[in-house]
């Protein structure tokens, strides 16, 4: 044999696994990430189907309720109604689409699950923050809105897309060989993620001039997405790949 | 098994697919347990994924990227020099296929494709399911210097049910009806 004992069973460390963080770790996190980046831009699939509906959305609700300048829970509200449903939409397809091009056992013979997580996350949260940084400005400007603290916005929004990013990856993985997957990925995210939505609710109210403070929504905004991400971390093996006996 | 070759016949639905599956961790056994050994350390199926190079079905390489961009993912996902890649090409007669999408290959040439990023980190097993099906005679010549390099460096296990892959092993595994029926050297 061309190699010894030694360094073919070196190889396989006790896990079998490379470890988080390390070199090699980031290295597969980054070429998941640039994959699905490259396959996104030549498809352009996801981010067209997510701004269709938000445009649309957006459209209906102009049309339907007009200015909505001194109705900044309202305006939170419908805000979040549109990023969230556009949200699901665009990450219902992180994992069916490599089901379906039967990819998706490529990835479980070669790849770490903790780095296809986070590599699919970071996609997915490209994509969110692309789909957020296009729907909100549209928003403020056809509802007539002043946002009395942008940072305020911008760290609920941000925040609350990487939350969603999270949450919809892990839950992605676990649906991709469902037969209604697309609809079920929002339904099964909602509970999961509405903690998150109702800080991300508060703190957007309150940047719209709903209330004087939202330090504490977006405090627990942070700290519900960090956890998300850990979560996210630690569970996906679980979910992602076959159970040994 | 090292330095050797196994080859897995049966009919169709036998479950030849189903056991290259097993042995990669791709599905769990509903009976017994699946162990790697190697010079008498043991591994679970997903532990020994860094030993083990499979091309099978339903394990398809990216239709949206070039062949290049497909074994660069390999490399990144096994830690492989980059460099690797060109030589690969060159050896599976892809190299003017190279930057052309996946989508646009033919059955052979996607098969071929499937070899390099099963080879690419230069395995200790190769797993090979119907490996000349889709393959020209140049094809099979590939197939032929493949095993028996790889056969060089460790284990080769073929499924297949063309009795021309015989010769692919010095041990026969037949699957029956009720699962491995017979043996043979």
């Amino acid at each position: 044999m061309a190699k010894s004992k030694s360094s073919w069973a070196t190889k396989v460390s006790a896990k079998g696994t490379v470890e988080p963080f390390h070199a090699g770790w980031w290295r597969q996190v980054v070429a998941i990430a640039r994959k699905d980046v490259l396959i996104e831009w030549r498809t352009r699939h996801a981010v067209i189907t997510a701004l269709a509906f938000a445009l649309v959305s957006l459209t209906v609700a102009s049309l339907s309720v007009g200015s909505l300048r001194d109705e900044p829970n309202l305006s939170a509200g419908i805000l979040w109604v549109i990023l969230f449903f556009a949200s699901c939409l665009s990450l219902s397809r992180a994992f069916t689409k490599e089901e379906d091009a039967r990819t998706a056992d490529f990835l479980r013979l070669t790849a770490e699950p903790s780095a296809v997580f986070f590599g699919k996350f970071l996609f997915n949260l490209l994509l969110l923050t692309l789909v957020a940084f296009v729907t909100v400005p549209l928003f403020l400007a056809v509802m007539a809105l002043t946002v009395k603290v942008i940072r305020w916005l911008v760290v609920a929004v941000g925040m609350a897309m990487a939350g969603m990013a999270a949450i919809g990856t892990m839950v992605g993985a676990m649906l991709a060989k469902a037969q209604s997957r697309a609809p079920l990925l929002g339904v099964a995210a909602f509970p999961l993620f509405f903690p998150a939505l109702a800080a991300a609710l508060q703190a957007t109210a309150a940047s719209f001039g709903a209330a004087p403070d939202a330090k504490d929504a977006l405090r627990f905004l942070s700290a519900y997405t960090g956890a998300a991400v850990l979560a996210g971390l630690l569970l996906f093996e679980a979910v992602w790949s076959t159970p040994e006996r | 098994m090292e330095g050797t070759g196994v080859v897995i016949l049966g009919p169709n639905g036998s479950g030849k697919t189903t056991l290259l599956r097993l042995l990669c961790g791709l599905l769990m056994p509903t009976e017994g347990r699946i162990r790697w050994e190697l010079e008498g350390e043991t591994f679970s199926p997903t532990q020994a994924r860094s030993l083990v190079g499979a091309v099978l079905p339903d394990c398809e390489p990216y239709d949206e990227l070039t062949a290049t961009e497909n074994l660069q993912l390999v490399a990144d996902f096994r830690g492989i020099d980059k460099r690797r890649i060109g030589e690969w090409l060159e050896r599976v007669q892809l190299n003017h296929a190279a930057h052309q999408p996946v989508r646009t290959f033919s059955s052979g040439m996607r098969w071929r494709l499937k070899l390099a990023m099963a080879l690419l980190h230069e395995p200790l097993a190769l797993l090979l399911d119907e490996p000349t099906a889709l393959l020209d005679r140049q094809g099979r010549q590939l197939v032929d210097e493949v095993i028996a390099e790889q056969k060089r460096r460790g284990l080769v296990l073929v499924a297949t049910n063309d009795e021309r892959d015989i010769a692919y092993g010095e041990e026969q595994i037949i699957l029956g009806d009720k699962g491995i029926g017979e043996r043979h050297r």
